[in-house]
């Protein structure tokens, strides 16, 4: 199973890198969402974790252009912080494509069963 | 519609086979020889060629084209659309050599803004590029390239500044030659375009879905909302004083930019942005135009302009039925020198009383380490005759502790001219906003240029942000519009 992690948070990207490769799962890695686009052209992940504030293309944008192109691959969309409430990015992002969302900061065997089980099923929540 | 779509996929897929981008820069940037191109009797054709005549770069460049289309020959010549900045270059005259490098890097900025996956564009010197969209139709495409082109222009020249642009499509000719096609005006593009993605075409707001959430919207910020005919004529413009068409400045338009606030999901206030056309164009860029209007009296003179469009346009809200708030920019220099101030005052002053809830001033040009005391000063006479005074500074430049106490309602900045990567950017409005809010003042982005930046500005906190992103700039104030997050990734 292969995942790509797109996160411009290099901490945050990074930490759930190890977390999934350590239950075995293998990791792609993207800095923002049109780096994102180009991994997911080139790896063809067998699953989408994406951050939703990001420079260049932020995590919505990316979740429309990669609907387009695959509308069954299993997409988590994650954010936290803001003011007025990420949750807002997390039930457009839900209502524009993401298969399930997670606000952070989020519990690491969460984000690993979420990942297996979206994955194992191949198709949207 | 189907098969309609099919078609650009295979041109995406021809392309990515191909290696076109490869290639494109290849002949682009490789020195490519000067090929003759055989003269063309069709009079629809090329607008650079009437304009100038065909030189030999022109000979070279087309057939650049044809080599290219050769070279991959599922790639029709339809596909290829040029934007073309020779008539910008032609009205920057001997100044072009100065801002040459500046155009081109803005040019490149706009368009790699809007490429997708797949897409690829390459210039050919510091005047032209060429551009094929993979997944556009090739009617999308061109109305896409159009809108690209104009946002170029419009960040050099100013927005009444789209006769400049000049976008074509390659044709190719029965025997074999390549030539550019002239595209249509705005209106013959967008007939029969259909989706043109995060380019909307500059358009009236979305009509509200229900006049109820307006009301609701309307009555907590305190604005009655009367909804306004869409025919109705616009407000009369007030005709510029004879002083204030100063050597300097040949020429003052307005438009006006909607602000969105996103924690009440409306946009409700519009913010003036004079364009000023100099003598001498250096200098004349669309919201820049503001900070470099010239000297302080040149500058004083825009403000006052400003001001009587304002009133002109308070006044007709007072008429209509329109109920808005204009926030009115202000330079703070004209501001610092009494003289100034006072006439400023009395001019904002002669603003109809009932009319002043719907104002704000926006002090802009604020200098970096501007004190309290001096801020005071400059604000403590506007406060009377308005809804706030906000100040746009630089950002990161401001002393937020210097601002506590001075009547100061609201503190934001102009990004759209920063040349800065997004990724500062973002980090820039974090500490902004995190600065903001000890000071406890409201917070405003102007010239949001993408999805990715208005989405770091509301989930950094900004009370209002407004860009291209948002809503484009119109002819007038129009009305309070329901605007929510969702509506940032509508395809208008």
């Amino acid at each position: 199973m292969q995942v790509l992690v797109i996160d411009d948070d290099v901490a945050v990207r990074q930490t759930i890198a190890l977390l999934l490769e350590d239950a075995g799962i293998e990791v792609v890695q993207a800095a923002d969402g049109k780096e994102g686009l180009r991994a997911f052209q080139r790896a063809r992940p067998d699953l989408i974790v994406t951050d939703i504030i990001m420079p260049e293309k932020e995590g919505i944008q990316t979740i429309i252009d990669i609907r387009k192109q695959d509308p069954n691959l299993p997409i988590i969309a994650i954010s936290g912080g803001g003011r007025i409430g990420n949750t807002d990015f997390l039930e457009i992002a839900a209502r524009l494509g993401a298969s399930t969302t997670l606000p952070k900061p989020f519990d690491p065997e969460v984000l690993v069963d979420l990942v297996r089980k979206l994955a194992g099923a191949g198709k949207k929540a | 519609m189907a098969s309609e779509r099919a078609a650009p996929t295979q041109q995406a897929e021809a392309v990515a086979d191909t290696g076109l981008i490869g290639k494109v820069r290849r002949i682009l940037w490789g020195g490519g020889k000067t090929t003759e191109v055989r003269p063309v009797e069709q009079r629809k054709t090329l607008a650079w060629r009437q304009a100038n005549g065909r030189d030999a770069d022109e000979a070279q460049f087309l057939g650049e084209i044809r080599r290219m289309l050769e070279r991959t020959p599922s790639l029709q010549a339809s596909r290829v659309n040029i934007i073309g900045l020779k008539r910008v270059k032609e009205r920057f005259g001997d100044s072009w050599q100065r801002v040459a490098d500046r155009a081109d890097r803005i040019a490149r900025n706009v368009i790699e803004r809007h490429m997708e996956l797949g897409d690829i564009y390459a210039g050919w010197g510091l005047d032209t590029y060429i551009v094929v969209f993979a997944r556009l139709s090739e009617q999308e495409a061109r109305v896409k390239c159009y809108l690209i082109g104009n946002e170029v222009v419009r960040t050099l020249l100013g927005d009444e500044a789209s006769e400049y642009l000049e976008v074509k499509t390659a044709v190719t000719r029965v025997d074999g030659s390549v030539d550019l096609q002239a595209v249509g005006s705005m209106d013959r593009l967008f007939a029969g375009a259909e989706v043109i993605g995060p380019l909307a075409p500059p358009s009236e707001p979305v009509p509200p879905p229900t006049p109820d959430p307006v009301d609701t919207i309307g009555a907590e910020l305190g604005l009655s909302y009367v909804p306004i005919e869409r025919d109705r004529p616009a407000a009369p413009v007030v005709p510029e004083s004879d002083g204030v068409r100063a050597n300097l400045l040949v020429g003052i338009d307005f438009v006006f930019r909607p602000m969105w606030d996103p924690t009440r999901n409306v946009i409700a206030t519009y913010r003036c942005i004079p364009q000023v056309r100099l003598s001498d164009l250096d200098g004349a860029v669309g919201d820049a135009s503001l900070a470099v209007a010239g000297d302080a009296e040149a500058m004083a003179r825009l403000d006052s302009a400003v001001i009587a469009r304002i009133k002109a346009d308070l006044k007709a809200m007072a008429v209509d039925g329109r109920r808005l708030i204009i926030a009115m920019p202000i330079h703070f220099e004209t501001l610092c020198s009494t003289a100034q101030r006072r006439r400023v005052t009395q001019e904002i002053g002669a603003i109809p009383e009932a009319m002043k809830q719907y104002l704000v001033i926006e002090v802009v040009a604020v200098p970096s380490g501007v004190l309290k005391s001096r801020l005071m000063d400059v604000i403590a006479p506007l406060r009377l005759h308005c809804r706030a005074v906000s100040l746009q500074v630089a950002i990161g430049t401001i002393d937020f502790s210097q601002i506590r106490g001075t009547g100061v309602s609201a503190v934001g900045a102009d990004i759209s001219h920063l040349a800065k990567s997004e990724f500062i950017v973002m980090q820039q409005l974090s500490r902004f906003q995190r600065a903001a809010e000890k000071a406890e003042v409201v917070t405003f982005l102007h010239g949001a240029q993408s999805r990715s930046l208005v989405a770091a500005a509301v989930g950094a906190g900004f009370h209002y942000v407004d860009g291209d992103a948002v809503a484009a700039t119109l002819a007038r104030p129009e009305r309070i519009v329901p605007f929510q997050l969702a509506d940032l990734y509508v395809q208008r």
